[in-house]
């Protein structure tokens, strides 16, 4: 049986052929090359630190688990976004958040008197963005991160969603005009400059 | 914006350049003259510069070590048994059929062939299928008394 040092430049199938005849190594591989971008997915969908850390861990074991119902016609990575979905979905339901949040109730600027040259420096537009994001609602904030943070595909998108391809294109769009809109009434938003 | 104009839905497409061509190139060519919808698509792009530039969060620690000391703690999975059973499985089975059999055999061999065998005389005596009940009046029957009991 090949080992994980005898893989010159392999791929995640690869890998997850590899974990699961039970190799830990390959697994354990798998999971440093996609730690990162489930922990950020997870962190904008909950909003804390703490746990989406622990979330991102209880993600891939639960694909470790479910490592023999993978199919190599789903990239791992969109895979490992829908089980990480689901688990964030779990989280928003459980605090009772995953309903719609009003933008106009949900939006309270930090700074409530930042000057003109703060408002324009971009460290405040991107906390603002960041604010903003996080008020939309749960399934326009997933679209949005899958498609503009993780560079998903419409297609990849609408396998980690399980919904339709025009599905997704829509609410891309309505999460967009949202945000936009979010960002709008925020006096420290682009839109204003 | 007038009713020629795309959709956002369209615009969003277009900048994810996920429409067919035909569609494509007849949003471009609206969007570079339509003065609404340059704004809106601008929008659109400036919100997609501004969501890339957002921090690169990361996890800060090799998770991969930390997964992997949990998967070493967890039991080996025990493999799956085969479905059927293996030759010597039924033997067990078999031989309690083939007792069972022996055994309907036997006891049926007896109760048929019972006519004929002889019964220890002090099991005779307990006439327990006497055909006349226990108290029951005799009318002078020869059936009702034991074949040689005295009257």
């Amino acid at each position: 049986m090949r080992g994980v040092s005898d893989l010159v430049t392999p791929d995640d199938s690869e890998f997850v052929a590899l974990a699961r005849q039970g190799d830990h190594r390959a697994f354990a591989e798998l999971v440093r090359r996609h730690q990162d971008r489930v922990f950020r997915f997870l962190l904008r969908m909950i909003g804390s630190r703490d746990e989406a850390t622990d979330l991102t861990q209880d993600t891939f074991m639960k694909a470790y688990q479910a490592l023999p119902g993978w199919r190599p016609e789903a990239r791992f990575s969109t895979w490992l976004f829908q089980i990480a979905r689901n688990a964030a979905l779990d989280v928003l339901r459980r605090r009772g958040l995953a309903e719609f949040v009003p933008i106009e109730d949900a939006l309270v600027v930090a700074d409530p008197a930042p000057t003109p040259e703060e408002r324009l420096g971009i460290s405040q537009r991107l906390h603002l963005l960041e604010h903003a994001l996080a008020q939309l609602p749960a399934d326009h904030r997933e679209v949005l991160l899958l498609r503009e943070i993780e560079d998903l595909s419409y297609a990849e998108i609408a396998v980690a969603l399980g919904v339709a391809e025009g599905t997704v294109k829509s609410r891309i769009a309505r999460a967009r005009a949202a945000l936009i809109d979010t960002y709008r009434r925020d006096p420290g938003g682009h839109r204003d400059e | 914006m007038n009713e020629t104009c795309p959709r956002t839905v369209e615009l969003s497409a277009f900048l994810d350049q996920q429409l067919e061509a035909r569609d494509r190139e007849r949003i471009e060519a609206h969007v570079a003259s339509c003065v609404v919808c340059a704004a809106e698509f601008a929008d659109l792009r400036v919100l997609r510069a501004d969501l890339k530039a957002l921090p690169d969060e990361t996890l800060g620690f090799d998770l991969g070590s930390v997964v992997e000391g949990r998967l070493a703690q967890r039991p080996r999975p025990v493999p799956r048994r085969r479905p059927g059973r293996p030759l010597f499985g039924w033997l067990p089975l078999g031989v309690g059929m083939a007792a069972s059999v022996s055994l309907g055999f036997t006891l049926g061999a007896m109760l048929t062939m019972g006519t004929g065998a002889r019964l220890a005389p002090g099991v005779a005596a307990m006439a327990v299928f006497d055909p006349v009940a226990p108290g029951g009046l005799c009318i002078g029957l020869e059936a009702c008394y034991a074949r040689g009991a005295v009257r």
